[in-house]
């Protein structure tokens, strides 16, 4: 048996109309779009509040003369209690914000270094063991204690912390040998009453020896930005991007360009120079141990970040779906990395 | 500007009708239209960027609905084969497909699999060029073109079969 399209349409139509009315009304559906807008900012808000934190600690990586370190990884556990620091050298002080980038000291190779570290455990919290040290790029902790924090270690105490201040004074010798553009961190690792068998471990400020003003060619400084660029790329999972741009400009003008949170800016330093690097590509963050396990991984088709200019390390950096809304070239002479 | 509340309510309560009738002949079922119309009504109108225009809203929303029944489809063969290890015994077949199994069209476009059911929905039924079917379903025009043969085979050896009772 054959069936024609014209009888096939037919009973088409007629099955069709077997169907009943909608049992759907407008109102309901207006509010489940609503509902399901709402739900989609606020992932994309989710993303944005962890992008600047996790992004700034994935790529604050100083870039050595033979190449890059590797990224940073924390260990994931239960939740620290918060504790707050304060770093002392060079007779600066800087407070270290929650989110923000690390502060950074620029430091002569051979010197001998003298550091204060204040550190506040919180009300209710009890910290059993506490290290102070310096790690070249990656820090962790495990059962026995801290991990790359042995560059070397500065201060260790087992005795409990509990709620009030403490202040630490440390004192490191810079190796002779450190070259300019390197740099190292000043990382903390501690145990607390939660959790006796595990600790957790984070970098508390830079140390970095900067380079010689004028020795850098601008060649040099598009090269080693570039690298860099690509080298955050690679932290952030992403392909290459379709294009890398720079601009010269001070830290505040370049905090007030991309789309970093309020609070994050660093009130100490807004004249220092920068380098804004912007780079247009797919970008996802994969250092799944600095993200919230609840977190969905921040992704976005703009990555920016914040360099130093006289040391080359990472301030700031971040991703987001959106180009920063005031274009590079009001800043400055564009650097095309690509 | 029209809103997208505007055009939402006007193709919701214009062609809901219209939409829950091609819903129905994708899926052969009236709560399954009902969800596939609504889920593909939200879809449509979730991203604010991707918000349809109001004279192309309809053909969008329609489009929507064919891939997402296709794609609700493929999940439901993945369940349908662990579905039996999982049913208690004793259970009866739910009263809705036995009612809906008396149509001997439906019946057909059941056997049909759910891209030449796609196929000869939007051919015959909404009346689309094999081209413009192609293009809602990702397809080449051949491909459109050897699903719709086949559909057309299988459909009339189905009513035959069911009209000789």
């Amino acid at each position: 048996m054959s069936i024609d399209e014209r009888e096939l349409r037919s009973r088409l139509a007629e099955t069709a109309a077997l169907a009943g009315p909608p049992r759907f009304t407008t109102d309901d559906l207006a509010a489940r779009v609503r509902r399901t807008r709402r739900r989609r900012r606020g992932r994309t808000g989710v993303i944005a509040a962890v992008s600047v934190a996790a992004v700034a600690s994935a790529v604050a990586i100083p870039l050595t003369r033979g190449g890059t370190s590797q990224p940073v990884i924390g260990a994931p556990g239960p939740p620290p209690p918060g504790l707050s620091y304060t770093v002392t050298a060079n007779g600066q002080t800087r407070a270290v914000a929650t989110g923000a980038a690390l502060p950074l000291f620029t430091i002569t190779p051979g010197e001998n270094l003298r550091i204060k570290v204040g550190v506040t455990v919180p009300a209710h919290a009890r910290v059993t063991a506490l290290w102070l040290g310096i790690s070249k790029g990656s820090w962790g902790s495990g059962p026995n204690g801290p991990t790359g924090i042995n560059y070397p270690i500065l201060a260790h105490t087992r005795k409990p912390l509990g709620p009030g201040s403490y202040r630490f004074r440390l004192r490191w010798t810079v190796p002779a040998g450190l070259r300019p553009g390197t740099s190292r961190y000043l990382a903390t690792a501690w145990s607390f009453r939660e959790a006796p068998t595990g600790a957790v471990a984070r970098a508390i400020a830079v140390f970095a020896v900067p380079l010689p003003s004028g020795a850098v060619s601008p060649a040099a400084v598009a090269r080693r930005l570039r690298t860099m660029a690509l080298h955050a790329v690679a932290s952030c999972d992403g392909a290459r991007p379709a294009w890398i741009r720079a601009v010269r400009t001070t830290f505040s003008k370049a905090m007030a360009v991309p789309w970093w949170r309020a609070g994050d800016e660093i009130a100490d330093n807004p004249t220092d120079a920068v380098y804004l690097v912007l780079m247009k590509g797919d970008f996802t963050l994969s250092n799944g141990g600095l993200m919230p396990s609840c977190a969905q991984a921040p992704t976005g088709h703009y990555f920016s970040a914040i360099v130093d200019a006289a040391t080359f390390v990472t301030l700031e950096a971040g991703v987001g779906n959106r180009p920063p809304p005031v274009p590079l070239q009001t800043l400055g002479p564009v650097l095309n990395l690509t | 500007m029209e809103s997208w509340e505007q055009t939402l309510a006007g193709l919701a309560s214009g062609r809901g009708a219209a939409l829950k009738r091609h819903a129905f002949l994708l899926c052969g079922d009236e709560a399954q239209a009902d969800d596939l119309v609504q889920e593909a009504l939200v879809r449509a109108f979730t991203r604010p960027l991707r918000v349809p225009r109001p004279g192309g809203a309809e053909a969008y929303v329609r489009a929507i609905m064919v891939n997402l029944f296709i794609d609700g489809a493929r999940r439901r063969s993945r369940w349908r084969r662990v579905a039996p290890l999982l049913r208690p015994a004793g259970l009866t077949p739910d009263p809705a497909d036995q009612v809906s199994d008396r149509d001997a069209m439906l019946t057909a476009l059941r056997s049909l699999s759910p891209r030449q059911r796609a196929c000869v929905v939007l051919r015959y039924y909404q009346d689309l060029p094999v081209a413009e079917v192609a293009a809602v379903l990702g397809v080449r025009e051949g491909t459109v073109k050897r699903y719709l043969s086949e559909a057309m085979s299988h459909v009339a050896v189905r009513l035959s079969s069911a009209e000789r009772g």
